[in-house]
Formats: structure tokens, C-alpha cells, sequence
């Protein structure tokens, strides 16, 4: 903020009572007073005024209780969204550079073709030794993080649908039976991640973290991945780096969940 | 806190509600001088404004010295507005499906007062592509998703008009107005109310008229969307459909006004 009047601070105290309702994670959509003071550091007071301004504008309403409030009409105002075939490259341009910066490493962006994902863009990796970007490379969905990242955030009844066929075994680290991939995917949907476990090629020398694309539904239209040679890219180094990579994803799927929708469901076996 | 703060600080918001109103309606980017001007406001409070606004990320400025624009945040509050509607995520398969099926765009409708929004939708092969605008709002009596709406008040509901009766008893409504074709399905609650409808929509020079079969064919999608919502009650939640939304400033379309409706 560059002029800090107070008549500036109520602007911005109003603001963010109005934002406190985007990320808000009760069951009834709604938020409290009391709620709202705690998340933003605000007197009640204060958000009792905020409130107030919102109300009169129709921003935010009462709910059926009376004593909550949730996003009201007046937000309908504003603008519309084209449908439109998203570019995907372009949606992650941002991300995938802002993640070669950070881990100077390679950089693959993976897309979902029927039940395979398919590398389009990437940048590769600084250094001497570094993981080549292997576009054109298609990988079944249970295979290496840039397909479990996207296998892990489809629908339960997609994830079923396609554990249902015969799955292919690259190494002896392949997992292939339901209950072990099931269990992977719990573990990648905790995480935000999929790891790399030595899965598609028996002598692979490099490691690999995926992280998921996902639209306004949370379903996936795509992976990035960071890949580097294991003596370089630890799991040290990884930990050391997951907090800044996953912000740099969140940042990308913020944008992503505005401007994608119409996922191609994965296809039933032939 | 003093009288005369309080006064400044109220009159700061106001100004502040008043250069987002600026952006309703479908107005898509207004130079500085533009806000200062239709507002009446100095030049100088107009930026102030404008940049904390710009801060809180409500706008965005295209450029430095360029035209502003909503901002990100807002474009998340109308996606946080429109998933109020728990339809919306549930029919998202279902208008690919029927975008895929048909060739053609695939929306869904949900009553929003006087209007109905499209709050979703999806495209397919279309040579002849009419933008389809997320958060348009549409004449709840004039047009063909209003008067399916229209059509279907449920059980409780009053005897709609003979027109709409007649639209209830066919179970969709296939029209065309101003070059664009539209055939309309409703989604029925348990009680008969149609709670959102669900358009395929084309420009007639591609999108000849549907057979009968076809469109039992496409129904039949909708249908089976409609067979899930009846067992999920809390699917079919119109939370504005009661709204009084005439002196909301929507983006409103008027390609789909049918000519003599009532």
C-alpha cells in the first residue's frame, strides 16, 4: 500500500473480510464473526463494520441462521469467463520457468491422452548432467510421478475404471495391484506430490517429483515434474526445496482452476 | 474512533464499492482518468483507490499507464459464487458428454432471480464458435432456459401458463432465435422443480435441426445427471433463486430473447 490513510485501511480491512470467504473451508460455507476476527487478526469491531459495508452492497449475506454470513449476489457483477479451449503451455509457461529457477533442474510439463500421459513442453536442467526433456514420451498412468500425480487426482470411479486393466510392469518396483496403487495414490494426494520409486526404467540414474495441474473442479489436466540425477537432486535437496515448489504450484493452480474445465475423462479399456 | 474519521474511512469504502460497480455489467477495462471522471472524484483519490485495490488484487492494470481490469481475486469470488450452486461440479461430465455427443456447446442454467446464469459449460467441434460466456445472465421469461425453468415450478408450484405447460409435458424446448439454435433440457428435484436446465446451443448454420431420436438420445444424458440428483437432495440448492436481481448490474445476452414471448 502506498498512501496508508485510515480511510485506505478500512478499504483494505473490507477487502479482506470479503476475501476471507474464498479460502473458507467450513462445512457450511458460511463464516461467524468470531471466525473471521480469528483469521484475520481483526477486531470484531472491525469486521462488524466490514460486514456491514458488504451487506448494504450485497456481497456477503445473512444465512438461513441468521447469525452467519456467505458470498451474496451482488458478486455476480462482475465479468464473465470464456469457455474456451485452454493453452495449456501458456498457463504453465510462468510455473515451469519459476521452477527451473528455483531447482535449476528439468523441467517436463505432461499432459492426459486417453490412459497415458504424454510429455508437451519442459525446459532442461543447468549443469553438466542434466535430465533430457523427453517430449513425445507417452507413460501409462500408474508409471512414474508425472502420471501418478495425474492418476492420483482423478475421479475415485476414473482411478477404479482404469485399475480395472491388465497394467503393464516396467521394473520390479512397478506397482500394479490395486491395493498398492490405491495406496500410493492416498499417499500422493496427502503429499501434493508423487515421488519417484524406481518404477519405469531398471537403471535409472535420475529422481523425480510430480506435481499435479488441476482445474476449478480439482481434477487433473496435467503434470509437471522436476527431474535431476540422483546424486544431485536428493531427497535432502528435495526437502529442502518442497516448500517454495509446491507454492510455485499452488501459484500455477490458482490460475489454472479459474481458466480450465473440460477434462477428457480417461477412456474405459478396449 | 472520532466522528470525522469514521465519516472518511465510510466514504473511503464507498469509494471504493463504486470503482468495482464500474467493472458490473460486462464493462471489461476503464483508464484512470475514466474512474476519476464517472465518478467525480480527483484524480489523485481515484489512484489512491484504485491502488489499493490493485494491492488487494480486486483490479490489475494491463500495463504501466495502462487500462485496469478486474483482478484475479475477483475472478475467484465469481468462481466461489458460482460453485453456491453444488450442480455445478455434478454436471460438469455431463455437459462434456453432451458437447462431444451433439457437436455443439453443452451449458447449464441456474435460476438467479428475475435471470438465469450460465455458470458452466462446454464446447466441441464447432466450426462457427459463439463465445460461450461463464456468468451471462439471461431473461428468466423470455428466453428458452428462463421458460424451462418457467415450466417446471414442481409440485407445490402454481399452473404455469398453457405455453409452458406445453413445455413441461414435451420435456425440452428446441428453438431457434436470432441464428442460434438451443435445445433446452430441464433437471428436476425430487418434487418436479426444475432447479437448473441444461442447453445445447449452436449457430443454425451448423447445428441443423435435431430428430426426435437425437433428442431422446440427449435426454436420456440429462436424464441419467437428474437420476443421481434425486438421490442427492443437497445437489439441487438454488441459494439465489429468490434474489430480487433487477438492480443487480449483470452482464446480460439478449442473442436468445425470443420475439412474443411472454
Amino acid at each position: 500500500m502506498t498512501t496508508a490513510t485510515s480511510g485506505n485501511q478500512a478499504t483494505v480491512r473490507v477487502m479482506a473480510i470479503l476475501s476471507a470467504f474464498l479460502d473458507n473451508d467450513s462445512a457450511e460455507g458460511s463464516l461467524g464473526v468470531t471466525e473471521i476476527s480469528k483469521k484475520l487478526g481483526m477486531t470484531k469491531s472491525m469486521v462488524h463494520r466490514g460486514l456491514s459495508s458488504l451487506v448494504r452492497h450485497q456481497y456477503v449475506v445473512r444465512d438461513a441462521s441468521g447469525s452467519r454470513y456467505e458470498l451474496g449476489p451482488a458478486v455476480a457483477q462482475f465479468g464473465t469467463v470464456h469457455v474456451r479451449p485452454p493453452d495449456l503451455h501458456a498457463l504453465c509457461r510462468p510455473a515451469e520457468n519459476a521452477l527451473h529457477a528455483l531447482t535449476g533442474e528439468t523441467i517436463s510439463l505432461h499432459v492426459p491422452v486417453d490412459d497415458v500421459v504424454v510429455c508437451v513442453d519442459g525446459i532442461e536442467g543447468r549443469g553438466p548432467v542434466a535430465r533430457w526433456v523427453p517430449l513425445g514420451r507417452s507413460i501409462p498412468l500408474h508409471v512414474s510421478p508425472a502420471s501418478r500425480a495425474v492418476l492420483a487426482h482423478l475421479p475415485d470411479d476414473e482411478v477404479d475404471l482404469y485399475l480395472d486393466r491388465p497394467l503393464k510392469v516396467f521394473t520390479k518396483n512397478t506397482l500394479h495391484t490395486r491395493d498398492e496403487l490405491w495406496a500410493e495414490i492416498r499417499q500422493v494426494r496427502a503429499d501434493g506430490f508423487a515421488r519417484s520409486l524406481g518404477d519405469h526404467y531398471t537403471k535409472s540414474t535420475g529422481t523425480a517429483i510430480g506435481f499435479p495441474i488441476l482445474d476449478v473442479n480439482d481434477e487433473p489436466h496435467g503434470s509437471l515434474t522436476v527431474a535431476g540425477p540422483t546424486d544431485r537432486f536428493t531427497p535432502k535437496v528435495i526437502a529442502e526445496l518442497m516448500d517454495d515448489m509446491l507454492a510455485e504450484v499452488a501459484k500455477l493452480n490458482r490460475s489454472t482452476k479459474l481458466h480450465l474445465s473440460g477434462r477428457e475423462p480417461v477412456t474405459a479399456p478396449s | 474512533m472520532p466522528r470525522d474519521e469514521e465519516a472518511s474511512t465510510n466514504t473511503s469504502v464507498e469509494n471504493a464499492f463504486a470503482v468495482l460497480n464500474l467493472f458490473s455489467g460486462g464493462t471489461e477495462a476503464l483508464a484512470l482518468s475514466d474512474i476519476a471522471r464517472l465518478l467525480g472524484l480527483p484524480l489523485s483519490t481515484a489512484h489512491r483507490i484504485v491502488t489499493t485495490l490493485c494491492d488487494a488484487e480486486f483490479l490489475s492494470q494491463q500495463h504501466a499507464g495502462g487500462l485496469y481490469v478486474t483482478g484475479l481475486r475477483v475472478r475467484e469470488l465469481l468462481n466461489a459464487l458460482y460453485n453456491r450452486y453444488p450442480i455445478r461440479r455434478r454436471a460438469a461430465r455431463t455437459l462434456r458428454e453432451l458437447a462431444g455427443t451433439t457437436g455443439q456447446a453443452a451449458a447449464l442454467y441456474v435460476p438467479f432471480g428475475a435471470h438465469c446464469l450460465r455458470i458452466a459449460g462446454a464446447q466441441d467441434r464447432q466450426q462457427i464458435h459463439r463465445p460461450l460466456l461463464i456468468g451471462e445472465a439471461l431473461s428468466l421469461t423470455s428466453t428458452p432456459c428462463g421458460m424451462v425453468l418457467l415450466a417446471n415450478p414442481g409440485s407445490g408450484g402454481q399452473e404455469p401458463h398453457r405455453e409452458l405447460a406445453e413445455i413441461r409435458r414435451t420435456g425440452y424446448l428446441s428453438t431457434t432465435t436470432d441464428g442460434l439454435r438451443s435445445v433446452v433440457f430441464p433437471l428436476l428435484d425430487a418434487e418436479d422443480r426444475a432447479f437448473a436446465v441444461i442447453a445445447v446451443e449452436g449457430s443454425t448454420l451448423e447445428f441443423r435441426e435435431p430428430s426426435r431420436s437425437k433428442i431422446n438420445g440427449w435426454s436420456g444424458i440429462v436424464r441419467r445427471l437428474q437420476d443421481q440428483c434425486r438421490e442427492h437432495p443437497d445437489w439441487t440448492v438454488t441459494p439465489f433463486a429468490g434474489i430480487d436481481s433487477t438492480h443487480l448490474q449483470l452482464r446480460e445476452s439478449h442473442a436468445q430473447d425470443m420475439e412474443g414471448a411472454s
